[in-house]
């Protein structure tokens, strides 16, 4: 009615680049990895018990990497620590400074304590710099009696108790950022923290299957059946769980038709056309699901690694098509922005292909030093 | 007992290593203080200053745009404002559209509450600034701001936008876009002041602003807005 009038303003680019894509799916990773660990020592459940070690360590690993992708993208990189120190409490973003340290604490002092008997013995058979390395992580203690071991076991409990919630937080403060900028329409809805955090537990249990297959075939050992099966059931669950929500997000918006939905539509059905509708739901989602749903399939670490890592590409298109997607809109609501992730540079596929590198070689690191199938040094507290 | 006391050696002297570099990170108000740059002005106090724009004067000239480029050492590919123009209509029934845009000084700015480090901030004469010492360049004010208005300026680093040529309007001079405005479209002022020509200008004919269902309050006002202008 009004004539073609595609337009963008003059300053739009997409700011939020792949190094922004990659910070909620690394702390989403953060996030559903420390929740199954929470599930072992917080809810006792037995048949993960296997995995709670591994789950905390995965957990400690990219916790370690999260802040990586955040101070590689500032404009003034050397100005980062201002976050913790003249932080604005009224942004969302100021809440990173202390949940990030807070939750650190919390996860390492809980590995340190879930692992201080095993560092006491190493402690004793080493020799060099290992040997100042256990006995760092010994905390100087000697006592590895049952009673010093319940009361390791109480601390590990407290802690993985605490650390729920704040994993909850740490990763749901990212959503919340998004979510509550009104300037953007993908970006605004109450749902967003939600999303964020079902599809981080997704990745996260998702990213612990292929941790585990992959860390017990490391270690010369198969994958327990019962292990896969039972992370792929809480995967499924959680797939499913992380769908709906994000359907029911689409379907309001589509739905109701407000002025922004001519524009958002184009968006998720075109220029996301390939990361949206085949990234995220159908091989990130829906073939997952109908994997998950064969009990042959659940069982077998092969099929189960095949389809974890389907899922996890899939969480990383839907942080793509939050975070870039979303960007692609312009404001005037009547053009698109373009992006392509450069290779080599500051913020590029290969900053990215580093970050996941390091943490290859972070997982490597701390799962020799902690060692993660000896849990018969595990006292049971409760029941 | 030699062992516990040997714990507890570790952990008091663990504690006191942690509290000494956390009290040390802290750096005290008064320091911050008097590192304050531009958030209060003695020459605008007592005002509140706005703009509005008549898009029927507006010839699409672009001398406006130029001119805070050159006041403002804006750098290259980014604007503090700019002139959208757009061709409506079917010909022969055709118009013209020229819509200039600028930062819109927003009474409730959702681009300050987001700065992660108070970068940004409103001042009393109604001004949104930023703190270019301050600024980590998180992105985190572009993203919030509805309008475009805000930019990384490339040279140093930092978020950037129009400021109504503060440094002009301390002097008591008119923004330069203002000021070289050919059709006398941009009209600036006190808007608390009933006298001033911007406040009768508003009291007197429609006005719109952009985007009123968002909240922000813009203090740019314009006359003869065009359907389908963001």
């Amino acid at each position: 009615m009004f004539g073609p009038m595609e337009y963008v303003f003059p300053n739009e680019a997409v700011e939020w680049t792949i190094l922004i894509v990659t910070y909620p799916f690394v702390t989403g990773l953060v996030a559903g990895a420390f929740i199954v660990s929470a599930l072992v020592y917080v809810f006792n459940q037995e048949k993960f018990k296997p995995v709670g070690r591994l789950a905390l360590i995965t957990s400690l690993v990219f916790l370690f990497l999260s802040f990586l992708p955040l101070v590689a993208h500032l404009h003034q990189p050397q100005r980062a620590i201002e976050i913790m120190t003249r932080p604005n409490f009224s942004s969302a973003m100021a809440a990173f400074g202390y949940i990030y340290l807070f939750y650190l604490i919390v996860a390492m002092v809980e590995t340190i304590f879930l692992f201080r008997v095993n560092s006491v013995q190493r402690r004793d058979s080493s020799s060099g710099i290992l040997k100042i390395v256990y006995s760092l992580l010994s905390l100087g203690t000697k006592d590895i009696s049952g009673e010093a071991m319940s009361r390791d076991m109480k601390i590990v409990r407290l802690l993985a108790v605490i650390g729920v919630p704040t994993a909850v937080l740490f990763h749901g403060y990212v959503g919340f950022i998004f979510g509550a900028v009104k300037a953007n329409p993908i970006w605004s809805t109450p749902l967003m923290p939600v999303i964020f955090l079902m599809s981080a537990i997704v990745s996260g249990v998702a990213l612990l299957i292929v941790v585990y297959v992959g860390s017990s075939y490391f270690s010369g050992k198969k994958p327990l059946e019962s292990v896969v099966s039972s992370l792929s059931v809480l995967l499924g669950w959680f797939v499913l769980i992380d769908v709906s929500f994000h359907g029911l997000e689409e379907l309001y918006r589509a739905y109701e038709r407000t002025a922004s939905w001519q524009i958002v539509e184009q968006t998720l059905f075109g220029q996301l056309y390939w990361t949206h509708i085949w990234g995220e739901f159908i091989l990130g989602s829906f073939i997952p699901l109908a994997l998950i749903a064969i009990p042959r399939i659940r069982r077998s670490a092969k099929w189960m690694t095949l389809t974890s890592i389907l899922v996890v590409g899939g969480v990383f298109s839907m942080r793509w098509n939050v975070v870039i997607g979303a960007q692609l809109i312009s404001r005037s609501g009547q053009g698109f922005l373009t992006y392509t992730p450069p290779l080599i540079g500051r913020e590029s596929v290969l900053s990215v292909v580093a970050i996941f590198s390091m943490s290859l070689f972070l997982l490597i690191l701390l799962t020799s030093i902690f060692p993660w199938r000896d849990e018969t040094k595990e006292v049971r507290t409760l029941g | 007992m030699a062992e516990e006391s040997s714990r507890r050696n570790f952990l008091r002297s663990g504690l006191a290593v942690a509290a000494t570099a956390g009290s040390l990170l802290l750096l005290p108000k008064s320091v911050e203080a008097a590192r304050e740059s531009g958030r209060s002005s003695t020459s605008t106090k007592g005002k509140h200053f706005a703009m509005v724009i008549d898009m029927e004067k507006c010839i699409g000239c672009d001398a406006c745009t130029v001119s805070c480029k050159a006041e403002n050492v804006v750098p290259m590919g980014v604007f503090r404002t700019w002139v959208e123009k757009h061709e409506r209509g079917n010909f022969p029934n055709i118009r013209l559209s020229f819509a200039p845009k600028l930062c819109n000084q927003c009474d409730d700015p959702p681009c300050v509450p987001v700065c992660p480090v108070d970068a940004t901030f409103k001042r009393e004469d109604g001004l949104v600034l930023i703190d270019y010492d301050k600024c980590i360049g998180c992105g985190y004010c572009i993203q919030a701001c509805p309008y475009g208005a805000r930019y990384i300026d490339h040279e140093r680093h930092v978020a950037d936008k129009c400021t109504f040529c503060v440094q002009r309007i301390e002097q008591g001079l008119a923004p330069a876009c203002v000021e070289t405005c050919v059709g006398g479209a941009r009209v600036f002022g006190d808007i608390s002041d009933p006298q001033s020509e911007l406040r009768k200008i508003i009291d007197t004919q429609p006005i719109q602003v952009l985007r009123p269902a968002l909240g922000t309050k813009p203090q740019v006002y314009y006359v003869g807005l065009d359907v389908g202008v963001a």
